[in-house]
Order: C-alpha cells, then structure tokens, then sequence
C-alpha cells in the first residue's frame, strides 16, 4: 500500500516530468486509480511487487499519451537508440556540470522525457547507475549511453547559452 | 549567479513541492472509494471457486453463470445502486479535479461540453441552495458521459450538480420532481448527497 511519503514523491516526480502542480496531481489521481484497479485484478495482482514503482511507471506513460495528444511528443525510447561506446572508466555522474538557476531552466525544458526521469531519480531517489537500470527494466549500458549524450547535449545547450549572452 | 550542480537545482526546484491537505485527503478517499465499488463487485468466493483445478471447469461455468445472475438480481437493487451512484459522486466531489471550462453562464459551458448527449438543464431543486457557478467539466456516473457544475458556496466550500442522461432500466426507482416527489438524500463522508429526476434527466448534488 503507497504511504503518504509515497504520494509526496510521486507528486514531486509528477511535477518534475509535467512542469506544473495541476497537471501533476491529474496524472497522480489517474494512477493511483490504474494502480488499484491494476492490485484487485487477478492478472497483474503477483506482479505489483513495487506500488510506488508502479505508479510512477504509470505516471510517465500517462504523461507521454498525453504529450502525444497535445503534439508536444519528445520521448526517445531507450531501445530506439543508437547506442555509442562509452568506457566502463569514464565518469558517468551529472553532479559535475554547474550551471546558475537560469540556465537550469533552459536545459530543463530541452530534456525529453526519459532525461528528467533519468535526472529525477538521481538527484531526488539518490538511485544509483545500477538501480536506475533495474528500476526501468533497461540495460546498465544502455543508460550509461543516455547518462553521457545527456551530458554532452547539456554541454553543447550551455554553450549556446552562453554565446547568446555574449551577444546580448 | 550562483552556479551549482544541475541535480542540486532540481533538488531546490521540488524541495517546496507537497500535496496540500486536501489533496492527500482527496487521495485518500479515491482509494477508499475505489475499495468499496471492489469489495461490492467482487465475490471473494467465486474467486477461490475459479482457482480449483480445471478439471471442474464445466462445473465451475455453471455455478459462475448462476452466481453471475444472482449477484446482478443482488446488486441491481434500487437501494445499492443510489448507494453507489452517490459513492461515485462524492468521490468525484472530493477529487475537485480541474474544470474543463471556467464560466458562471450555462450557455458558455453548453457550448464547450459537446461531447454531451443530453442538454444540461437549470436545476430547480439546486438552484435553491447552490452558490455562484464557477464552470463545469466532463465526468461519468455509472458509467454514463455526465456533467459535473461546480458552485462556491462561500467560506471555502463548494457544492457540485451532476446531470447524466435518463435510463429507464436503470434509474426508474429515483424519484421524480416532477411529479412532486422529493429526492433521496444520503449523508457520505460528512457530504449531503441528494438524487433525483428533473426534466427527464437524472441529477446528483453533494454540498458540504
């Protein structure tokens, strides 16, 4: 059964993915609503090993119909990429790009879905590499691809940032 | 500026986010709701009957078929379909989720529910104790494409009207204003609940 923390976190994974409180607590509503309906079916009932998992999976996918319906689709599924090579030795945390509030703002509007889930469950789940990949059923080497073009599309958006600055 | 770690500035971003009171209460009363239509359509015993071996199937069917029968005989009762119906209403009145259009005219939230297969009256019997209109969105009542007014009565409160098409089979047994009968009433959850038939549609009103 979700607690009350539960539903402070999936509130707050609902306003990191749709940007805005109302928004966020219809996607909560019709999750939760997903999630009982999903424990008394007998079908899915062994299955909901994880409720706040699972409602938050529901979230997402909640919030992608409906970027879908409102022709705002951004979402790069992650079995859909070309993956690079990346270096088990290479440096795969986010917490080394410093940016001011501002220029967090603009990265953050340019991120997909799956990179503010993905920066979601760093910085506010604490998860690591590894619990991330087991959390969304994806492979560690296909997130540490998406952990390093995330880094390198925050560089190069820092860049320009920082060009139109120097313009203004 | 400032610069910090992009995970410190979501941290700061959400660091003030929380459900309000109500919003939890609200939470709270879906899954209690949603428990109650559950345990009312879920016959534990036919469910442990289902798991026995399949070598019963046949007669499995044949006692699922007349416990099928006897539970819809049971539940369609007039008494536990208001009960229900005024469930889904308060459930709904608790939720307060967004209106799909903001108006104190009829006319104007007329015109933005079109997918309505009946025309949203002015209530008489509602209109004696309702509040300022403040707009209306799309909802179901026993499954049925239904309107939802809201109404701030003032002091913070607000009052809902909910106004579904008229079936025959199913809400014959709500008395009808019309015919100078009086609605149901139901107290649920500490809400006032009333039922009724109003030129030919079936309405529902909660007030706190």
């Amino acid at each position: 059964m979700l607690t009350e923390a539960d539903y402070q976190n999936l509130f707050k994974y609902g306003v990191a993915l749709a940007g805005n409180e109302d928004d966020a607590f219809e996607l909560l509503q019709q999750s939760i609503e997903n999630f009982i309906r999903a424990q008394k079916s007998t079908i899915d009932k062994n299955h909901i090993l994880k409720p706040a998992a699972y409602v938050r999976r529901s979230i997402k996918n909640l919030f992608i119909d409906k970027m879908r319906h409102d022709q705002k689709f951004n979402h790069i599924d992650y079995d859909d990429c070309e993956l690079e090579p990346i270096l088990i030795t290479e440096d795969h945390s986010i917490e080394e790009i410093l940016i001011t509030k501002q220029d967090f703002q603009s990265c953050w509007a340019m991120m997909n879905v799956d990179e503010r889930e993905l920066l979601y469950l760093f910085a506010i789940e604490g998860y690591t590499v590894q619990e991330i990949a087991d959390d969304l059923g994806v492979k560690k080497g296909t997130l540490l691809s998406k952990i390093h073009r995330l880094k390198a599309r925050l560089r190069t958006q820092l860049e320009l940032l920082n060009e139109d600055k120097k313009v203004i | 500026m400032e610069r910090k770690p992009i995970n410190q500035h979501l941290q700061d971003n959400l660091a003030g986010v929380r459900l309000s009171e109500e919003q939890l209460t609200a939470l709270k009363a879906l899954q209690e709701t949603e428990q109650y239509y559950q345990s009312a359509t879920t016959n534990t015993k036919v469910r442990k009957f289902f798991a026995l071996p399949a070598s019963s199937i046949y007669l499995n069917g044949m006692v699922a078929c007349v416990v099928f029968f006897l539970s819809f005989i049971l539940f369609a009762q007039p008494t536990d379909l208001a009960e229900d119906i005024s469930h889904e209403v308060v459930s709904n009145h608790i939720l307060l989720k967004p209106l799909e259009v903001k108006s104190s005219d009829m006319g104007t939230i007329k015109k933005h529910l079109v997918e309505l297969q009946f025309n949203p009256i002015v209530s008489k019997v509602f209109n004696e104790m309702h509040g300022r209109l403040l707009g209306g969105r799309y909802c179901s009542i026993k499954r049925a494409l239904a309107v939802q007014l809201r109404y701030d009565t003032g002091n913070g409160k607000s009052s809902t009207l909910y106004e579904t098409s008229y079936h025959p089979k199913k809400f014959s047994f709500l008395p009808n204003v019309d015919k100078g009968e009086k609605p149901l009433v139901h107290q649920l959850q500490g809400l006032r609940v009333q039922l009724w038939i109003e030129k030919g549609l079936v309405l529902a009103s909660v007030t706190e």
